[in-house]
């Protein structure tokens, strides 16, 4: 079966000229500064990115287990423990995908939450 | 199916020593079969062995023994000829018991491989399961 | 569940049960006189059906069919070595498919079930 990925919203960009304020550097002068990290938007993508890695992961040991499964089914199979091997690399792989997006269901409500 | 090959292998065991010890008890109860000099003696029956390309053995023929036997004198019997000699099977008891015995452990081997086979279906069953 | 792969496995487990009540039969009327005995191949039509894409519930066409074992005593064909050996894999096979149907439910429960 195929699992559509899920869209994660993208963090809002953070300028990378900011606004000047009178005063601002001597107050916090690292948040005013363009040092060349990347901000909130390079790590939103990565984690977006790894999150639908970790799917197409998913769905080629899913696929790869099912392919097995028939095998057995059809007598074509070599070993049992090829197909016992990759339902339990499937089994949890699933278990891990859900847990992950758990939490980042989780820590996306708990921003959602904070007063701003 | 690929993945039980260890039981089809085990059964092709089972029957070539089935055969074998079938040939041996033949033998056996024949070491005492008599015939006249005009008939060819009762032949032994010898099981060959072969190596099947694809795992397991064969049997690739039955080799018989000697035609000719043993000339014994035993002018007493019915069957003796003028000069009293009858033919008697060219079988070795001790050979054939020591046979017997190699028979018997190898089919006892094979049966074993047959359950040792199961037990590690079973556990390749086991990885994973709940 | 209705997709192929579900379908595929649905069949291969009828036909195991039908192979191990023929061969159960076997085993039973191993001293019958005239008796034959039969063997079951659903396999190779459920592989040309996956090859043609066709597969589907209650399509199964399992073919049961005597065997060529040579007639020994009693004009009976058993072979109870090879009817034996044929009833352990069975056996485990079954056990095999039965493992693909929990993996696969097990796998989807895990993905539905936290919401």
């Amino acid at each position: 079966m195929s699992i559509t990925p899920v869209q994660f919203p993208s963090f809002p960009t953070a300028p990378t000229t900011p606004t000047p304020v009178a005063g601002a550097d001597a107050i916090a002068p690292s948040l005013t500064s363009t040092n060349g990290v990347s901000g909130p938007s390079g790590s939103g993508e990565e984690f977006g990115s790894m999150v639908l890695d970790g799917l197409d992961r998913l769905e080629g040991l899913n696929d790869r287990a099912d392919n097995l499964a028939v095998q057995a089914a059809t007598g074509k199979l070599d070993n049992i423990h090829d197909y016992t091997i990759a339902a339990s690399e499937a089994s949890v792989a699933t278990q891990l995908t859900v847990a992950l997006r758990n939490k980042a269901v989780d820590a996306f409500n708990e921003i959602m939450r904070m007063q701003v | 199916m690929g993945a039980f090959d260890a039981l089809g292998i085990a059964n092709s065991a089972l029957g070539a020593h089935q055969t074998w010890l079938d040939a041996i008890a033949d033998n056996i109860a024949n070491i005492n079969t008599v015939e006249p000099t005009s008939q060819t003696a009762f032949q032994a029956t010898y099981v060959q062995f072969g190596a099947d390309p694809n795992g397991g053995v064969e049997v690739t023929g039955l080799a018989k023994g000697d035609p000719q036997g043993r000339l014994v004198s035993d002018p007493g019997n019915p069957l003796a000829d003028a000069d009293g000699y009858v033919r008697q099977p060219d079988i070795d008891m001790a050979s054939e018991m020591g046979q017997l015995v190699m028979a018997q452990r190898g089919f006892q081997a094979a049966v074993q491989v047959t359950k040792t086979a199961q037990d590690t279906y079973t556990a390749a069953l086991q990885i994973g399961a709940r | 569940m209705s997709d192929p792969v579900s379908f595929v496995l649905h069949d291969a487990i009828d036909g195991l049960a039908l192979r191990q009540r023929v061969i159960a039969d076997n085993i039973a009327n191993v001293d019958t006189p005239n008796f034959r005995a039969h063997s079951v191949d659903f396999e190779s039509a459920l592989s040309s059906a996956i090859d043609r894409g066709t597969v589907s519930t209650d399509q199964l066409q399992a073919t049961v069919e005597e065997t060529q074992t040579p007639v020994g005593a009693n004009n009976n064909n058993v072979d109870l070595r090879k009817e034996s050996i044929a009833a352990i894999q069975t056996q485990f096979q079954y056990q095999i498919v039965g493992r693909a149907f929990t993996d696969r439910f097990d796998r989807l429960s895990a993905a539905a079930g936290s919401f």
